[in-house]
């Protein structure tokens, strides 16, 4: 259990535990990990936008704001992820619905016109 | 620290009422292959064990002759597992390598999958092995057109068993393959006769017993070519209820960003798990010369694993899904939103 945030630790989640998670050697090294999250926070953050929301790491949590309200969650992979974005942004998300995809495409389409 | 494939499989045998689970176990606790199993069962009565019983180890556990340990469940399947274990790892009883566990036969699996998933006790100890499903020759069909549990039990299974064949005609045996394929094309399903079952080939579904995940995933991939896709993408009324279940492919091309795909499909199973009844595939990933395999139950979804090599000249990814309701269209550009946007680093 972590001592800060009373959250139980529970083994990597799969999208965490590289694409090979049934073989023995797979365990990556701290600095793999750490990019591999560096990453995922990016991606999450490009999904987050049209959300109002974002995400960071926070002692090998994440913690996931509500933009416009200030509300805030900690969350320790990515299924709590989603569930503690519901509740701060008090709406369902779904990945599927075109309004929310069409919003991603122009968040995607923004950022390659920056460069 | 213990690796996901050193833990302990669970196989669940479900299966709808006076589907042959029993009759299964049954033989199972004959077999001198399974000398390192363990099997929980609903109840010791039902499966006839007196005569082969060696040690009785307490009201609920007792070893068989063949090795076997045979436990009854309790109320609570987690506390049973979770009593079992406390006392192979305190060495009362022997350390059995595989969990086998029988499924009431009204039982909707999908709990219980996520039970041996998500319990933060069970889960450090054992995976999930292979689902195998009994369906009746005799009443299959009529279950599968008016119970949603059988249909539930056939849509999660990995394998599925066909017992009493002799009872009916080939055509019946045909029609009810027929309409388990169209329910889950994935599933290997075969025939057996009472007395003539080999449990060794029933277990070896696991894609993650050495030598097999190769096979295995082949077999899911042949299973839909076979069938020229037409029924991939039929939707087929299953039950009295009306509802759109039906399987699908999705092909693509573009190599995958693993972490995109990650991110896409847990927000798809957190607001979509209950209409997603199954997942599983193979993966080109961008960055990974091996190919990757998903397997996933609802929000249930396996560790991913690498193949060897790919089982066909075929470098696209594939992703079978079977659905309640939703559009292969949608789903489909859902995932090619999310993968379109990692070219902006």
């Amino acid at each position: 259990m972590c001592a800060l945030c009373g959250i139980l630790v529970d083994g990597p989640h799969w999208t965490e535990s590289g694409t090979d998670g049934g073989r023995s050697d797979s365990n990556k090294s701290n600095q793999d990990q750490y990019l591999e999250k560096a990453h995922r926070i990016k991606i999450l953050n490009i999904v987050l936008r049209p959300l109002g929301a974002r995400a960071e790491d926070w002692s090998g949590q994440y913690i996931v704001r509500n933009l416009a309200g200030g509300a805030s969650d900690v969350a320790p992979n990515l299924p709590a992820i989603w569930k503690s974005l519901e509740y701060i942004l008090n709406r369902e998300i779904d990945p599927l619905d075109p309004d929310f995809l069409l919003k991603l495409e122009k968040v995607h389409t923004d950022f390659e016109q920056l460069g | 620290m213990v690796t996901y494939n050193q833990l302990v499989p669970v196989f669940v045998i479900t299966g709808y009422l006076g589907s042959g689970k029993t009759t299964l176990i049954n033989q199972m606790l004959r077999d001198p292959s399974l000398s390192d199993a363990a099997v929980l069962v609903n109840e010791f009565g039902a499966v006839g064990i007196d005569h082969m019983l060696v040690q009785e180890m307490d009201e609920n556990t007792v070893l068989l002759q063949s090795g076997c340990i045979c436990c009854t469940i309790r109320s609570d399947l987690k506390d049973s597992i979770i009593d079992l274990n406390s006392r192979r790892e305190a060495g009362l009883i022997p350390r059995y390598k595989r969990l086998i566990l029988e499924t009431t036969g009204l039982a909707d699996p999908s709990p219980i999958l996520f039970t041996l998933n998500s319990d933060m006790i069970i889960k450090h100890h054992y995976r999930l092995g292979t689902v195998i499903t009994t369906v009746d020759c005799v009443n299959g069909l009529a279950q599968l057109s008016r119970r949603s549990e059988s249909v539930k039990q056939v849509l999660v299974a990995d394998r599925v068993v066909l017992t009493k064949p002799d009872l009916v005609k080939q055509e019946k045996i045909n029609r009810l393959k027929s309409k388990i394929n169209k329910l889950n094309p994935t599933a290997n399903v075969s025939e057996c006769l009472l007395g003539n079952i080999n449990i060794k080939e029933i277990l070896e579904a696991d894609i993650y017993q050495k030598n097999n995940k190769g096979s295995e995933v082949k077999r899911w991939l042949e299973e839909y070519k076979s069938e020229d896709h037409h029924h991939l993408h039929n939707k087929t009324n299953i039950s009295r209820h009306d509802k759109t279940i039906y399987s699908f492919t999705i092909k693509y091309n573009k190599p995958l960003d693993w972490t995109a795909f990650g991110i896409w499909l847990t927000m798809l199973l957190n607001h979509h798990g209950e209409n997603i009844l199954r997942v599983k595939g193979i993966l080109n990933v961008k960055g990974v010369d091996a190919p990757v395999v998903i397997n996933g139950v609802q929000h249930v979804v396996h560790p991913p694993i690498h193949l060897k090599k790919w089982p066909s000249e075929d470098r696209y990814s594939h992703l079978v899904f079977i659905v309640d309701g939703i559009d292969q269209d949608v789903i489909e550009r859902s995932l090619g939103v999310f993968n379109g946007l990692i070219g902006q680093n």
